[in-house]
């Protein structure tokens, strides 16, 4: 049923990200045929773990959900780490699921922060969540009323919960880079002054540096010591710093065993990938579509060609 | 087929009642119920309700009710930690935590989850059996535990610390409920609901964590920024209290009270001993009147005889969090070294309990008892 519905859409047209705005039935966490193949090929794939993203829509359709993460998360008050819980949540889900999943992807991005606020121990009010997701999706509106609406979008987001957590294995993303991060720029502070070549805006441009590629799913793809120097490699060459002196071993070697210089650059060009990215996604602003009735039918079939609707979907429980 | 399960389902959970209650629960799980669930086995999944037959009820909490069960898989006993999904809120966030920390860890001092069950209105988690916790254990055996057995229940529970410390995971909660028992003697640290990752150093957290008795001073001053350190104070008190048979610290009412108590003993501290004591939130001049620290075997009169108890409770216990040992470095104190040298090589998915002539000793009340009972009690698996 799943599959019909899928081409369906796909019949209709290649419009960016509109199989997974159709609410369908949900895909088992690992299905078996075309989409498990697929997660194989690109386990396999060296483009995946090198360039940036393949497949320019989709692409930047999930880009376009991490922003919309990044943006409700800072506007809920989550910290660095709890972002980054969030966004790689969401980015597990969709490689475990496939891009062609039948699941609203802002819906997942709610439940992720949801889920990120509980695992950092600063849990979120579900109605708050809901509330800012939908301030973010839809700027200007008044927010969704207390009516059956607002219980179906509730009830959808704590059954994405549990959807999320299965998919996940209930292994919520806790290796981030930040901690890395601090405590290299603790370890090259030092060395920084003596040696005459530290800059006082490295440790926040490495940190922006750090949260954004949190949000672009780099973690997937490279160990967090990994991350954290790379990022800390970029933000001195951006600020002018190209390099501490010294002969090999190189301060990145140090601090990071196991990281080739191959991989650090590779992990460069795709933090660099991703602000071409953010410049593309940039590009056409989302125009705020108009408030879905509040009654949670899925009346979405006649509007497939438009860009991602940006409204969270209500998931019927029994779907799951 | 449905409806073969569901006899089965029924008949198995009619015989181990009628079995109830079990005299020799190891034995009786080994031979009995492994053959009797053997014809069964094929076909039954990881992660189904069906799989798990409930037995009796073991406790109720705030969130969750935990019950006895048994695995249809594979014929052991588990627990069955049943959590309601709240309608405002869905999954508990302690649930949360503890499901994606113990995914991660695993050591023979940790207890072990096997499985997890989704339900529409619960969450199961499946632990293994343990027969009973510390706390039980200690109120079996009033007036202070067998040394052996101290330095056996001490040596596993810093095992455990040293790992999950070393994993960057704090456990924030130990308490002697929190601390599970088998009947061979083997510990492991249970609840995993408040624990945290540590991410980055210095990050706050919430002061409000750790049962009163077992929260250090520093926690209890106001500080955000605890570490392992923590987990050790904890585990100081514990371990006096296993000797001792009584909680060391044990306030009755409000963060004032404990903090006198546990000044009574440690003396007050000043900023000599302590840098940076003035800065935490709760500090007050009121408690500066000066106490000056006792030896803790003053206190406790019962660490004088085991040697070198009293220098590792003092280590544990003391108030500047920086200054208390650490969980690896408890582990070579010389308390330990009555036991083999073999149990530093044990790996970590093993028990320290096979390196032969570890086990667990009878402890003086139960010799007691079963000396008064005769041999009714059928020997060492009735201290339970």
């Amino acid at each position: 049923m799943g599959a019909s519905r899928a081409a369906a859409s796909a019949r209709k047209g290649p419009a960016p990200g509109s199989a997974w705005i159709a609410p369908g039935p949900p895909a088992p966490p690992q299905p078996p045929g075309p989409r498990g193949r697929r997660r194989a090929a690109m386990a396999l794939e060296p483009t995946e773990a090198r360039g940036s993203w393949p497949g320019g829509a989709e692409a930047r359709a999930r880009f376009r959900v991490a922003r919309f993460i990044m943006e409700a998360g800072v506007k809920l008050g989550l910290g660095s780490v709890a972002l980054a819980t969030a966004c790689a949540a969401f980015h597990r889900f969709w490689r475990a699921v496939g891009p062609a999943a039948p699941h609203d992807p802002h819906l997942v991005a709610a439940a992720a922060l949801f889920l990120a606020g509980k695992a950092q121990g600063t849990p979120l009010r579900a109605r708050d969540v809901l509330n800012v997701a939908h301030r973010c999706l839809h700027p200007g509106q008044p927010p969704p009323g207390l009516d059956g609406g607002f219980w179906g979008l509730r009830d959808s987001l704590l059954q994405c919960e549990l959807l999320l957590l299965r998919v996940l294995r209930f292994r919520v993303p806790i290796a981030h880079p930040h901690k890395y991060l601090v405590q290299y720029l603790l370890a090259l502070g030092r060395w920084g002054r003596r040696g005459g070549w530290g800059h006082p805006r490295v440790p926040g441009v490495s940190w922006a540096l750090v949260r954004d590629g949190a949000a672009g799913g780099l973690g997937l793809r490279h160990p967090p010591q990994h991350l954290a120097a790379a990022a800390l490699h970029l933000a001195l060459a951006l600020c002018g710093r190209p390099a501490p002196p010294g002969t090999p071993p190189r301060w990145w070697q140090v601090l990071s065993p196991g990281l080739g210089a191959e991989e650090l650059e590779g992990i460069v060009r795709e933090l660099l990938g991703l602000y071409g990215l953010d410049t593309q996604v940039g590009g056409d602003p989302p125009t705020p579509p108009p408030l879905p009735d509040r009654d949670d039918d899925d009346d979405d079939d006649d509007d497939d060609d438009r860009p991602p609707r940006r409204r969270l979907q209500p998931l019927a429980p029994e779907r799951l | 087929m449905h409806q073969d399960n569901k006899m089965g389902d029924v008949l198995c959970s009619w015989r181990c009642r009628t079995q109830r209650p079990w005299s020799h629960p190891d034995s009786f799980q080994e031979q009995n119920v492994v053959e009797r669930f053997k014809w069964q086995r094929q076909g039954i999944p990881f992660g189904a309700a069906t799989s798990y037959v409930h037995l009796e009820k073991l406790c109720e909490g705030s969130c969750a009710t935990v019950f006895k069960g048994i695995s249809r898989i594979n014929g052991q006993l588990v627990v069955l930690k049943v959590i309601r999904l709240e309608a405002e809120e869905g999954v508990p966030f302690t649930a949360i935590r503890e499901a994606s920390l113990l995914k991660r860890l695993k050591h023979a001092n940790i207890v072990l989850l096997h499985d997890i069950i989704q339900t529409k209105e619960t969450l199961t988690f499946v632990f293994e059996y343990m027969h009973t916790d510390l706390a039980q254990y200690m109120g079996q055996h009033p007036g202070g535990l067998h040394s052996c057995n101290v330095m056996l229940f001490m040596f596993q529970l810093l095992r455990g610390l040293a790992y999950i410390h070393q994993q960057h995971i704090l456990h924030r909660d130990l308490k002697p409920q929190n601390l599970l028992i088998s009947c061979l003697g083997e510990l492991k640290l249970a609840d995993f609901g408040l624990a945290c990752a540590k991410s980055i150093p210095r990050q706050t957290y919430s002061s409000e964590v750790v049962t009163l008795w077992y929260r250090p001073p520093d926690v209890l001053l106001g500080a955000t920024n605890y570490s392992s350190d923590l987990d050790i104070w904890s585990a100081g008190c514990i371990f006096v209290e296993m000797i001792q048979g009584q909680p060391i610290f044990a306030g009755t009412s409000d963060i004032h009270e404990q903090l006198e108590k546990i000044w009574a003993v440690l003396g007050v501290p000043t900023e000599d001993t302590w840098p940076g004591l003035s800065k935490l939130p709760n500090y007050n001049l009121e408690l500066a009147a000066s106490r000056r620290p006792q030896r803790l075997q003053v206190i406790c009169d019962r660490l004088s005889r085991v040697s070198a108890a009293e220098d590792l409770a003092f280590k544990m216990l003391t108030a500047f969090p920086r200054g208390r040992i650490s969980a690896q470095d408890a582990l070579l104190h010389g308390f330990f070294s009555p036991l083999p040298p073999q149990l530093y090589q044990v790996p970590a998915g093993q028990s320290v309990l096979t390196v032969p002539g570890v086990r667990l000793q009878p402890e003086i009340c139960d010799l007691f008892a079963s000396y008064r009972k005769g041999h009714l009690s059928g020997g060492s698996s009735k201290f339970w």
